[in-house]
């Protein structure tokens, strides 16, 4: 049968992963297959796109080699994690990226909107998304970095009564809306709904001013708000500034998933 | 009382709602903690205010 193997597209005659593996590739242990992790007893298909690799250890752990550079101690907390992400724009899109090259276990994402051509400043799509849906888009971009990853969309916009159900099982939630009433929102039910799972929010991050009066603020116990606190749309949004928002509230949510948040 | 940071003086029974229309603050994109907890928009009305508390407000700009 023919298949993409690597890159070439060629007729091979395995029928199975395992035997792939043992005939053509005896020093390899990880596949990716049409986009996801794939494992050896895996039946194999007419026009199939495989990826076949070797992990670091050999232990046939595909989110291995992602997590080389990890802080040491962070691999295991964050592959068991997973992180409810309100949005999908400049600020969510940015943050699942981020999360999953860490290599979170899960991300659950809400977002109703599609792609506009006008997104592409700063949201983590490309001109070939214009039009889909940006949870469907975002998950197609996550799982090209951590085919393992674990992705559960939510295509509609998010209501007080919905975002219990939506982030139930979550370990940490992350508001990453455009709408400063959205926020609002999201921050007073979940610390009326879902007051033992923390918050990470974004507020100011519009406008060119030197990204160093952006920090990330500790609220309470669980609520964590991220960036200027003061810059408005008027002003503009651009990729770097939105990214480095998203960064400080990426960064948040590895430090309470790996219990090493520092006190702000 | 102390609000974001600031030492206020109001008068008994003030509601935080009532606060914080007198301070122009729109509710709709606002947060608020008093004393390290957040006020339930739910609760605004009927949370009353005393010279000891410690209040922040959060008002949320847009953007994202």
């Amino acid at each position: 049968m023919k298949v993409t193997l690597n890159g070439k597209t060629q007729n091979i005659t395995q029928r199975t992963l395992n035997q792939l593996f043992t005939s053509l590739y005896p020093d390899c242990d990880v596949a990716v297959i049409d986009g996801r992790e794939a494992r050896g007893h895996v039946v194999l298909k007419e026009n199939m796109v495989i990826y076949v690799g070797r992990s670091p250890s050999g232990k046939g752990d595909l989110g291995e080699a992602l997590t080389a550079r990890n802080p040491a101690g962070t691999r295991d907390a964050l592959k068991g994690a997973t992180v409810g992400i309100a949005g999908a724009g400049g600020l969510g899109s940015n943050i699942a990226m981020m999360l999953a090259r860490a290599g979170i276990g899960g991300i659950t994402v809400a977002d109703f909107d599609s792609i506009d051509l006008s997104n592409l400043n700063r949201q983590n799509f490309t001109v070939h998304d214009r039009g889909h849906l940006k949870v469907e888009a975002l998950e197609r971009h996550l799982l090209e970095v951590s085919p393992s990853i674990r992705v559960k969309t939510f295509p509609e916009r998010l209501e007080p009564s919905s975002i219990p159900k939506v982030f139930s099982g979550c370990d940490v939630i992350v508001e990453a809306f455009d709408d400063a009433e959205a926020k609002a929102m999201i921050l007073d039910t979940v610390a009326d709904r879902m007051p033992d799972i923390p918050l990470v929010c974004g507020s100011g991050m519009a406008g060119m001013t030197d990204p160093s009066d952006m920090v990330t603020r500790r609220l309470s116990d669980r609520i964590y708000v991220c960036g200027d606190g003061r810059s408005t749309m008027d002003e503009g949004l651009l990729s770097t500034r939105v990214t480095i928002c998203a960064g400080l509230m990426a960064n948040k949510v590895l430090q309470l998933l790996t219990h090493s948040e520092q006190d702000v | 009382m102390i609000v974001n940071g600031e030492e206020v003086t109001i008068a008994d029974g003030t509601t935080v709602a009532a606060f914080l229309s007198s301070r122009g603050h729109d509710i709709s994109r606002s947060a608020v903690l008093l004393n390290g907890k957040v006020v339930p928009r739910a609760k605004l009305e009927s949370t009353a205010l005393s010279n000891s508390d410690r209040m922040e407000i959060v008002s949320f700009v847009g953007g994202g």
